[in-house]
């Protein structure tokens, strides 16, 4: 799924930057650009982020 | 980059339908010039305001162009949608009739985007679930494969009624099922609509499901 349609990010690359260490839209829009351009998708990134935090929690 | 048609497809919350529906059968032109081929939209049994939307394009670079546009987002957002939702672009690697080649007007749709560990293994249980689909009502199942992700489908199957639509997405949700992870991170829950449009702006495809 592309997540940032302005700069053709997908879930893929938004998830392996949150797994290198970003865990804000900033982070993770200065390591790959998601959000950065017209910015609605950033709660679909914050969703991501709580998924993968929660994810993290239940190992 | 694949050279054959690739649909754009995402699941929008669309607060003022008419006003947005209006607004793209006003942009013939536009969306003959980004190279749209075809569109479609399904609009939610559950929720109105939930809208399953795609275009067919001729190649992942049309598709790649159309997303990025300054159109695409302002399509999406002039209504009053507030986020951007999470696009599936993707091929299609089957098209199953289940009709013995009646015609079919397939209304009712059920449609899902998800991931699946394997490929192959998901392909050969949707073969093996035909019998399943027939009994169900399903007349028509396109599947497709995300250029972005090979573990990344969507599954379209056309229904002969609301009440098959509806029985499908809620037996599909209780066995083992290609549904699996529908609704998990940014993938929609997996979607059930009557369609309310579809236009060929390529006159060939008119005669092509």
């Amino acid at each position: 799924m592309y997540v940032c349609i302005c700069l053709a990010v997908t879930a893929a690359e938004i998830e392996s930057v949150i797994a290198s260490g970003a865990k804000s839209t900033k982070k993770i829009g200065a390591r790959c650009g998601a959000g950065t351009s017209c910015g609605k998708c950033k709660n679909n990134i914050r969703r991501i982020i709580e998924a993968k935090h929660e994810a993290g929690e239940r190992r | 980059m694949s050279t054959q048609p690739v649909v754009l497809a995402s699941v929008l919350h669309v607060p003022d339908y008419d006003l947005w529906d209006s607004m793209l059968e006003d942009a013939t032109d536009r969306m003959r010039e980004l190279g749209v081929m075809r569109r479609w939209a399904y609009r939610s049994l559950t929720d109105p305001s939930e809208v399953f939307s795609g275009v067919l394009v001729s190649s992942a670079e049309q598709a790649m162009g159309m997303m990025r546009s300054l159109q695409m987002t302002d399509w999406i957002t002039r209504t009053g949608v507030e986020d951007v939702p999470p696009f599936f672009v993707g091929a299609r690697v089957a098209s199953f009739d289940l009709t013995e080649g009646q015609r079919v007007d397939g209304q009712f749709i059920v449609a899902s985007i998800h991931t699946v560990g394997d490929f192959d293994r998901w392909m050969t249980m949707v073969e093996t679930d035909r019998p399943w689909m027939v009994e169900g009502g399903t007349r028509h199942v396109w599947l497709y494969r995300a250029i972005d992700d090979p573990g990344e489908v969507m599954g379209m199957m056309s229904l002969r009624s609301e009440v098959a639509a509806r029985s499908l997405l809620e037996g599909g949700l209780t066995r083992e099922s290609w549904f699996d992870e529908s609704g998990i991170d940014v993938h929609p829950p997996a979607f059930v609509g009557r369609r309310t449009r579809i236009v060929d702006y390529d006159e060939s495809l008119r005669s092509v499901d």
